[in-house]
């Protein structure tokens, strides 16, 4: 629905009352546009399908108000699964995993503003994901980002810790304080084992096992490679993950990656280098 | 026809703007001082110029009255001198709003600028713009605790002025400033 800026103005000078609590008669441009927008991320959050609302019929002002209240609904919901999230989260050592997640979080609720900036996420997010979020902005982004770490821990519950840390210092022995996505890695390691025939945990590769994945990678395009990881990512999914949409959705952002990395590593002979 | 709206909407926001700059004659009137519409025409278009300027939006009624209300009863405006005082004083008020990063409510702001403008101004509103102001703004920036003390409702510190703390130049001593006048005539 396209609301005029005749219909706008009214909240943004509202808003702009509350924001100085009329202890000033004018705002600066930065301001007025900062409170514009907040006016037109709630009005987007009542037009959101997830919403549910008549928005086609609303005045601008209701559609506001109905958009407002939706923001305030899906931070206490967001806020409710970062605790259940935090009971059993683990950063597995890694600083960023930790500092963006167990750190930062809390300081987004704390500050968080609906009213006045609610299309501000605050946070920088450092801990990078597999799936793009840059399309999202607000209480949109971090609800996005919390999902995805909820699948991420999901995925890496799945197997020991041992393995995973193994994993990760075999990727770069100062993993700790890298800027890394740690399942990319872990699925990385998971998808060679699965070309490779293994149903367990296995922290090192031997030079056989080397070998044997050379010859598994031999004559495959990218294509087919990505193809091949696909399918055994799916088996290993519908074993382990059943109907679980949002996993293979989430997991399904690296395979492109990975196959090019393996894919590279047979061209350059440097396998071990990659996994 | 929506475009008509605004353009009605507008008109009539304007005239209730003119109005209420006229009905501040009433209270002015007392000190010698009174606006014409025409005055008041050029002040909304000075208005206009300034917020403009200074990248500010300005809702409502705006700060016209407060500062008319506030700079009414100075000792160093006169008729003559009444629509281009005022029309510096806003341009000085926008300036400073932004200057203060909003830190400072409209009423603080006025009042400062009326008690300097008397007291240590003499009526320069150059004079204010340049030195008081600017460094009053320097120190809310720098969130000055003695600045934060004066703010402070409770502190009853009405009588004090703020700028003495933060004034640069060597002023007259009072006693010798009258001892001068006296040897002089």
């Amino acid at each position: 629905m396209e609301y005029t800026l005749a219909e706008l103005l009214p909240m943004v000078e509202s808003l702009s009352r509350k924001y100085t609590r009329n202890e000033s008669t004018s705002i600066s441009y930065e301001t007025a546009q900062q409170l514009m927008e907040a006016v037109i991320y709630c009005i987007e959050e009542a037009e959101h399908p997830s919403a549910d609302l008549p928005v086609s019929v609303l005045s601008a002002t209701d559609a506001y108000a109905l958009g407002y209240e939706a923001v305030l609904r899906k931070t206490k919901q967001t806020a409710e699964r970062y605790n259940a999230l935090m009971e059993r989260f683990s950063s597995y050592g890694n600083q960023a995993y930790e500092e963006t997640i167990a750190q930062g979080f809390p300081a987004f609720f704390r500050w968080y503003d609906p009213l006045f900036a609610p299309q501000e996420h605050i946070l920088t997010l450092d801990y990078p994901l597999l799936r793009p979020l840059e399309a999202l902005c607000g209480i949109d982004r971090i609800t996005a980002y919390l999902e995805c770490i909820e699948t991420e821990q999901r995925f890496l519950r799945c197997f020991s810790e041992e393995f995973v840390r193994s994993t990760l210092s075999k990727h770069h022995p100062q993993w700790e304080e890298l800027f890394l996505n740690l399942p990319y890695h872990v699925l990385k390691k998971l998808l060679c084992l699965l070309l490779l025939d293994f149903h367990e945990e296995k922290e090192r590769f031997n030079p056989m096992d080397y070998e044997n994945l050379r010859t598994k990678l031999n004559g495959l395009s990218k294509a087919a490679l990505q193809e091949r990881l696909t399918a055994l990512l799916r088996r290993f999914l519908s074993q382990y993950f059943p109907k679980d949409t949002a996993m293979e959705a989430y997991l399904g952002y690296a395979v492109g990656d990975i196959a090019a990395e393996l894919w590279l590593g047979l061209e350059k002979d440097c396998l071990p280098d990659i996994v | 026809m929506k475009e008509n709206l605004m353009e009605l909407i507008q008109l009539e926001q304007e005239k209730k703007q003119l109005a209420c700059l006229l009905d501040c004659n009433s209270k002015t009137a007392a000190f010698g001082l009174m606006l014409t519409e025409a005055d008041a025409k050029l002040l909304l278009s000075e208005r206009k110029t300034a917020l403009r300027q200074q990248e500010r939006l300005e809702f409502g009624e705006g700060i016209l009255p407060a500062l008319i209300d506030a700079f009414c009863d100075s000792a160093y405006i006169t008729q003559e001198t009444y629509v281009e005082t005022l029309t510096e004083l806003q341009d000085i008020f926008y300036e400073y709003k932004n200057e203060s990063f909003d830190l400072l409510t409209d009423s603080e702001l006025l009042s400062f600028m009326a008690q300097q403008f008397e007291e240590v101004c003499f009526g320069d509103a150059e004079y204010l713009r340049n030195t008081c102001l600017e460094r009053f703004c320097r120190a809310i920036r720098r969130g000055d605790p003695l600045l934060e003390k004066e703010r402070d409702e409770y502190a009853l510190s009405e009588d004090r002025n703020p700028y003495i703390g933060l004034a640069e130049e060597n002023r007259w001593d009072r006693e010798l400033f009258l001892q001068t006048l006296q040897d002089l005539f």
